[in-house]
């Protein structure tokens, strides 16, 4: 039935008979998908070296972009208070006793 | 001369629920710097899925914490303590500059009613008011990337939330050096910390001890 009006509407002609046919097809089950312990992990993309979507670019992806001027920025902040906090640390060591007293 | 003149008395300074919020934060932004710079490729602690997934819990629950502290500060009236003042500021800068070299006393000594001197007032403002809120708004924006277009915000870029969110971090990290470094210039290098554990904090009573007295007291120690 489905066969006879599925040729119609295609303006096919139809004997009416069919048959089936043995054909073998070669698939993977999985789908082309890795095992396991192949699988990727987070970093084989989302990192600065060796990203495998190194070159994919016009996006944004954590752990593989970031900006020099925050970076450097950002770092040099973070050690001129480690370096400002270290003097006044000396300088309160030295001056101590100096009108302190001590405790 | 004039330090051993002065007596130290113990004042309730922190109540329970600001020692509690203090240390949570505690907490919350150390996991949040170390699986947010271990995020960024720094380095590798707990790996890259690991670090994602503490980060956003840890920023999740910073924001839901964040709302019962911004509940506590309007209903017990104390962000009047936050009210940003120039008042004594020269003062405060150059005791921290140059008379805490000499031993001077602080120009801003801590009372309940007054908790900050006027450079914590404009520092932790700036913290609790911009910085902080900056940081938690950019890092929910980052954590629901995949919901942007259902929000409405499809035209948002990744990369500004992101930038923004690095460099509130490192000004985070900035911050955080210094508070621990300044935390110790109480009168004993523990007083400050002491005071944030227990609640009390041992300020020197200038109001109670009269001239007379102090000849008295200093008469009986020596």
């Amino acid at each position: 039935m489905t066969l006879t009006s599925g040729m119609q509407k295609a303006g096919l002609s139809f004997s009416g008979d069919f048959d089936w046919v043995e054909t073998a097809y070669v698939f993977p089950i999985t789908h082309m998908v890795a095992p396991k312990e192949k699988s990727l992990s987070c970093t084989a993309c989302h990192s600065q070296e060796d990203s495998r979507l190194a070159k994919l670019t016009g996006f944004y992806m954590p752990g593989r972009d970031t900006s020099r001027v925050i970076d450097f920025a950002g770092w040099g902040g973070v050690l001129a208070c480690l370096i400002g906090v270290l003097i006044h640390a000396l300088g309160r060591m030295l001056t101590r006793g100096n009108g302190r007293k001590e405790r | 001369m004039a330090v051993t003149n002065t007596n130290m008395k113990n004042i309730y300074l922190y109540t329970r629920y600001e020692r509690f919020w203090h240390w949570l934060q505690t907490v919350l932004i150390v996991l949040l710097l170390i699986t947010g710079f271990e995020t960024k490729g720094l380095y590798t602690l707990m790996g890259f899925k690991t670090a994602v997934e503490v980060h956003n819990f840890v920023g999740n629950t910073w924001l839901i914490a964040f709302l019962f502290f911004a509940f506590w500060i309007a209903t017990t009236g104390e962000w009047r303590q936050y009210i940003p003042t120039t008042k004594k500021m020269v003062k405060v800068v150059r005791y921290y500059l140059y008379g805490i070299f000499r031993g001077e006393a602080h120009p801003v000594p801590k009372r309940k009613d007054a908790k900050h001197n006027p450079l914590q007032r404009i520092t932790y403002l700036i913290l609790a008011a911009i910085l902080l809120p900056v940081q938690m708004v950019s890092g929910l924006l980052y954590w629901g990337y995949n919901s942007w277009p259902e929000w409405g915000l499809a035209g948002l870029s990744l990369k500004v939330v992101a930038l923004i969110h690095t460099a509130g971090a490192f000004a985070i990290l900035s911050f955080v050096i210094v508070h621990i470094y300044m935390i110790t210039t109480g009168h004993t290098i523990l007083a400050h910390t002491r005071a944030m554990i227990s609640g009390w904090e041992e300020v020197k009573d200038l109001e109670t001890v009269e001239d007379w007295e102090i000849k008295t007291k200093l008469a009986k120690s020596a």
